[in-house]
């Protein structure tokens, strides 16, 4: 069993970094568009500051989230975006939930 | 219990919510009640400028109320394809509306049919639905409606009433109705996506 999946069925592994409820919310929109920023974030998935900030941390050492932060108007701004990688591992994520639940 | 992504769900989800401020639907009213006021008040030739001001609102509204809500986001390819096929076709309608405006002037506004107003309005109504269907708004269907019935509805009364600038009046109350409606959507905009305390 490796760190972060879990065997769950014959063949299926269940990605333990995107199957935590935040982290799964982040990268469901994040893969519906090409790249979204914090506050974004944070309208949708209802969590706090350091929530976010601290699930934002996961994802990036993952490996599944890219983080640019600059400067916009005078103020800090982060746009988050999925790697490749994490595109990938969404929808081996998705394939192999659906199937553990029965669904066509 | 099931458990199905919705992927395309999600994603009408994230798009929507950027029309759910009501900043279309105040600009359509404006520039619909501003084009009544005009018709009774002068300048009459800045009609065409009402266009700009909506275009103004929507855009400072973008700016200040919805972006610092509820952030910002580059679409997907394929949103991106249907929101520039969107534009170019808003632009391209307000500038045949425009042009259509200037000729009716140009020949004597009114020459060539008794409800040229009525015509006027069923275009504006029918700009309006297909932005309703391209933003996927259902309100937005019934503004075309008001819209129609406004100018058609204003034309007739004018017919009968002569007291007063019947047709200029049933077009800003039909305006009004609209701003007023998207006053109430952006006040529930704002309930429902506060401000956050922090960004990253």
């Amino acid at each position: 069993m490796t760190d972060n999946k879990s065997q769950a069925g014959t063949d299926l592994l269940i990605d333990r970094v995107i199957h935590e409820p935040a982290r799964l919310k982040i990268m469901a929109y994040l893969s519906v568009v090409r790249s979204a920023d914090f506050v974004f974030l944070l309208s949708r998935t209802g969590l706090t500051y350091g929530n976010l900030s601290s699930h934002m941390s996961k994802l990036e050492e993952a490996g599944y989230i890219q983080v640019v932060k600059e400067i916009k108007d005078k103020r800090p701004h982060t746009m988050l975006s999925l790697t490749n990688q994490g595109r990938t591992a969404f929808e081996t994520y998705r394939k192999n939930i659906l199937v553990l639940l029965g669904a066509n | 219990m099931s458990y199905e992504m919705d992927m395309k769900e999600i994603e009408r989800q994230v798009y929507l919510s950027y029309s759910e401020d009501g900043l279309i639907d105040i600009a359509i009213g404006v520039v619909i009640a501003g084009w009544g006021l005009m018709l009774i008040q002068e300048p009459k030739g800045l009609i065409g400028l009402l266009g700009l001001l909506g275009l103004g609102i929507w855009y400072m509204g973008k700016r200040l109320i919805t972006i610092p809500r509820i952030g910002i986001i580059e679409p997907s390819q394929k949103m991106e394809r249907r929101l520039t096929n969107m534009a170019v076709f808003l632009v391209v309608l307000g500038l045949l509306i425009f042009a259509g405006i200037l000729v009716m002037r140009s020949i004597g506004v009114m020459e060539f049919s008794n409800y040229s107003l009525a015509i006027v309005g069923l275009v504006l109504a029918g700009g309006v639905a297909a932005l309703a269907f391209l933003l996927n708004t259902s309100r937005m269907y019934l503004y075309a409606a008001i819209i129609f019935v406004s100018f058609a509805g204003g034309e007739i009364l004018a017919q009968y009433i002569t007291s007063v600038d019947a047709f200029a009046l049933a077009v800003i109350a039909g305006g009004g109705l609209i701003l007023i409606a998207g006053i109430m959507v952006l006040v529930r905009f704002l309930r429902k996506y506060p401000r956050p305390q922090m960004e990253a």
